[in-house]
């Protein structure tokens, strides 16, 4: 039999994967960079760097979309010579290494702080580590079909919570509404978009295979559902736990599912909540882990991947068993630098792509 | 007959040809080609050893059949020598068939009394070949057969052969009689309102009941003989047109290339030609529902039918042929619907209920109100087991219960149910040996599990719970998430026949969703159908004429 169509961007799977990428670091501590950056003006702020993030988006799928056949690496390649693609492809594995470490510090924490208080931090990064490990040998396809079976159920739990904490919600949270300051609010709050540069990886996924004029809808129906569903989550989080409470540095959507009570049955949802985070969270470290041997093999000349996704999984395991125990904080610094890097090296290339098309487009 | 098999048979004049021959391959390694002929050879000389056809000496085709058959030691084998009344003249002939697996009534009356009672009248051995070809055998399905291999397979499947001295060819009627079960009522697939017709152990009887639903001419059945030595009948079936050639042209690559001695029913096909022994979950559909049957060959599916087995299969199969079941089409569509979700649920519980109960018991105690958190504690107090084990040893006491009900008598079946369910149980509890709550626990999941539309799904339902036990006990709902992920990473990058296993996730139509017959316009996309159109976009043309 012929193999299905592989990923495409316009394809269901493509849109799922997307929302994945700009939704998951709901389930983190990052978030709270909200509230500390903005204090009760924390839903205003989200929603700046939110719209600020999908114009980004929109915008570098624009550009992209235009040309056929290639993806923002070889684009690198073709704005700034084979030294721009290596540099692209160096950052990139940069921002995915960090970005795992990051992930998989957080979610091993996450589960740590649900099921296992008294466990090691290591026996619950162990689980992901090999649900990252099989999911990259599952390869892009399986991992594809999964996101469409996963990402709407946690699109749903997110629903469900936002829902049920909008209940009871106090909008007097909200004032005053510029909460720590407008300079911080508008000035300091262009750093959350950090909370969607794993896009990144949409422009790594699959080229198009024919140009187009227009970024396709469902492309962007996905990154626009995203960052309201970001913005959602954080509105019902400022509205529900007051400022400077919010700003703890605990993981918000944590915080906001204890106040949440159904009834006698469920007294607590946090068990279906792990269960959403840990099934995208596997699914997100598969695919960076994935793309991380992937870029390997293309750009670097690493000719069998297979060997090499263990050994890159049990790094970053290790790597995020050694920070977590010195400080977490250095991780997100690095990731809040990695990410800002990857995106104005982005911009870069675009804007070149877009200076030189004429050329560009007889390459590609 | 196959070059290998001709060789066999070949004098030493002819070194160039049996230099091709692989040496001591023939029969030691593959002694289903002939090796009952040859070690039972003692002349070769003559025609029909050193070529393998028949000869047109009488005498050498009986000695060779006497030696290919052990006519010696087999007592069901029946060699009729006789004479055919020609014109002015008798012809010697015999013909050969096992006893039982023949008709003897057709060969009274429609080989041996035209052949010994009407005179022939012909010049020349050519002519009185297809005299008696053409004119005396009235019996329908009749060939002429040259091979003696061939002749050796048929007689073997019930035909009878016919010798005539003079002709260099068998003359091969088709008259099978062995007992046989009719066509009866489906078990494994009841219905309460659907055809109630099942397949039986004949393949042109199975073969007919399709075509009988069907009725399209370009249904094609091509027949496949698996096993060197049994040559078991399967039957290929696809409908011309609408089927993708290249599933067609894999099923049957798999089929040829089989290579063992004997099949004795379709689940030895299934695991011969499956992609993945250890994958949980069937990957080809049986059924012994003929009107299921040709539903997915109008699907564009291909099913297999071999002979001596009542269950057919279909390919490819997919996560979404999972919960499905007949009766869903035999229902109004709400009705339909609903009896689906409740077998999702089904399916669900009798995966996730255990793991999700130890998981909560153990780790999530959050997660249920205190009230009954105090109560599951209560029950558990007195009990000596850790509740893992407690939850293993009812499973297993219930696994035990299903399969021995399998095995006894049906009257017996249901004391043992009773006996098996309520009274342990309710002995199990008594003793303290067993919480109450677990066993609403296991029964639950128990029937989740019968709720599966088929056997082989139950069955892997309730070996793939054991692994959810244990990731539930090892380390909860992470545990959970982590089996399920890996779960369905398996499925998700499993084929079946080259269609991946959940690929109709990425069809418009939601495989948990059943829609009306009208709105079925389309054959699965992923089967990539020839013709992808089942019906217009209006099917119920008389809404536009009203």
């Amino acid at each position: 039999m012929e193999k299905a169509p592989v990923l495409d961007f316009e394809s269901f799977d493509t849109a799922c994967i997307v929302t994945n990428l700009l939704t998951y670091r709901l389930f983190t501590r990052i978030p709270s960079f909200f509230p500390k950056t903005a204090g009760s003006a924390a839903a205003l702020c989200t929603i700046f760097a939110s719209l600020l993030a999908f114009v980004l988006i929109w915008i570098i799928s624009a550009v992209l979309y235009r040309i056929p056949r290639i993806n923002i690496i070889d684009a690198a390649e073709a704005a700034f010579g084979i030294l721009g693609r290596k540099l692209v492809s160096g950052f990139v594995l940069f921002y995915l290494g960090v970005s795992s470490i990051v992930i998989l510090c957080e979610l091993s924490e996450f589960a740590k702080l649900i099921s296992f208080p008294t466990a090691p931090f290591a026996f619950c990064a162990m689980f992901f580590l090999a649900a990252a490990i099989l999911g990259a040998f599952g390869g892009l396809d399986a991992l594809a079909r999964l996101h469409r079976l996963f990402v709407p159920l946690s699109l749903a739990i997110l629903a469900l919570i936002v829902v049920s904490t909008l209940w009871d919600a106090d909008l007097s949270n909200l004032f005053p509404v510029l909460g720590r300051g407008a300079e911080n609010v508008f000035g300091n709050g262009i750093l959350g978009i950090v909370m969607y540069t794993d896009i990144i990886l949409l422009f790594l996924i699959a080229p198009p295979k024919k140009p187009r004029t227009k970024v396709p809808k469902i492309t962007l129906a996905a990154a626009g559902i995203s960052v309201f569903a970001v913005s959602a989550v954080m509105f019902a989080f400022t509205v529900r736990i007051p400022y400077p409470i919010s700003s703890e540095g605990q993981f918000p959507i944590y915080l906001l599912l204890k106040e949440i009570h159904y009834g006698r049955f469920f007294q607590r949802i946090d068990a279906i909540l792990l269960l959403a985070a840990s099934l995208c969270g596997m699914l997100y470290l598969s695919l960076n882990l994935f793309f991380f041997t992937h870029i390997l093999k293309r750009d670097f000349g690493v000719s069998d991947t297979k060997p090499l996704i263990p050994v890159t999984a049990l790094t970053a395991f290790f790597a995020a068993i050694g920070i977590n125990f010195i400080s977490a904080q250095i991780l997100s610094v690095l990731l809040f630098c990695s990410g800002f890097a990857v995106l104005a090296i982005f911009l870069l290339t675009i804007i070149f792509v877009k200076v030189r098309r004429r050329n560009f487009d007889e390459k590609a | 007959m196959t070059l290998k098999s001709l060789i066999l048979y070949q004098s030493r004049k002819a070194p160039d040809l049996a230099s091709l021959t692989p040496p001591q391959k023939s029969a030691e390694n593959n002694p289903g080609i002939n090796s009952y002929i040859k070690n039972n050879i003692k002349d070769k000389s003559s025609f029909t050893y050193r070529v393998g056809k028949a000869s047109p000496v009488l005498a050498e085709n009986l000695r060779f059949i006497r030696d290919a058959f052990e006519c010696s030691k087999n007592f069901d084998m029946v060699i009729r020598e006789f004479k055919i009344k020609a014109e002015n003249r008798f012809i010697d002939a015999f013909l050969i068939f096992y006893d039982g697996l023949a008709d003897q009534t057709l060969i009274n009356r429609d080989i041996m009394r035209p052949l010994m009672t009407s005179g022939i009248s012909c010049t020349s051995d050519r002519e009185f070949e297809n005299v008696v070809y053409e004119c005396m055998l009235s019996q329908a399905p009749n060939t002429k057969i040259c091979e003696m291999q061939t002749v050796i397979e048929m007689v073997g499947f019930g035909n009878c052969a016919i010798f005539v001295d003079g002709c260099s060819c068998a003359f091969v009627a088709d008259i099978k009689g062995w007992s046989k079960r009719g066509v009866e009522k489906p078990i494994s697939e009841a219905v309460l309102s659907g055809p109630q017709e099942a397949f039986c152990e004949t393949v042109m009887t199975n073969i007919a009941l399709v075509r009988k639903i069907l009725k399209d001419p370009n249904l094609i059945a091509e027949n496949i003989p698996v096993g060197t030595k049994s040559k078991t009948t399967c039957a290929l079936m696809y409908i011309n047109g609408i089927t993708n050639i290249s599933l067609v042209k894999e099923a049957r690559r798999r089929l040829e290339s089989i290579d063992t001695e004997y099949i004795f029913s379709s689940a030895d096909i299934e695991m011969l030609i499956e992609e993945s022994t250890v994958f949980p979950f069937p990957q080809l559909l049986k059924t012994e529902r003929p009107d299921r049957a040709a539903a997915q060959l109008s699907d564009g599916k291909v099913i297999i039918i071999v002979q001596g087995s009542p269950f057919v299969l279909i390919l490819p199969a997919t996560a979404a042929d999972l919960v499905e079941s007949s009766e869903d089409n035999y229902v109004r569509v709400a009705e339909a619907n609903f009896m689906r979700l409740v077998r999702l649920i089904g399916c669900f519980l009798a995966l996730f209920l255990p793991g999700i109960f130890i998981s909560v018991v153990l780790y999530h105690h959050e997660s249920i109100p205190t009230d009954l958190l105090f109560a599951i504690e209560a029950t558990r107090e007195q009990m000596p087991f850790p509740i893992v084990l407690e939850l293993i040893i009812m499973i297993m006491s219930f696994e035990l219960i299903k399969e021995a009900s399998i095995r006894v008598p049906d009257p017996i079946g249901s004391t043992l149910g009773i006996v098996g369910g309520l009274i342990l149980g309710q002995s199990a509890v008594s003793a303290g040996i067993a919480s109450p709550l677990l066993i609403i626990i296991v029964s639950i999941t128990a029937l989740g599990s019968f709720a599966a539309p088929s056997v082989s799904i139950s069955r892997a339902l309730s070996v793939m719970q054991f692994v959810f036990i244990f990731l539930g006990s090892t380390a909860g709902f992470t545990g959970l998430a982590f089996g399920t992920f890996v779960l369905a990473l398996y499925l998700a990058s499993s084929r079946s026949f080259g269609v991946p296993y959940i690929s109709a996730l990425d069809e418009s139509e939601s495989p948990f969703v059943i829609s009306p017959i009208w709105r079925r316009e389309k054959r699965p996309a992923a089967l990539l159908p020839q013709r992808s159109i089942k019906q217009p976009h209006i099917s119920r043309k008389w809404k536009g004429d009203a």
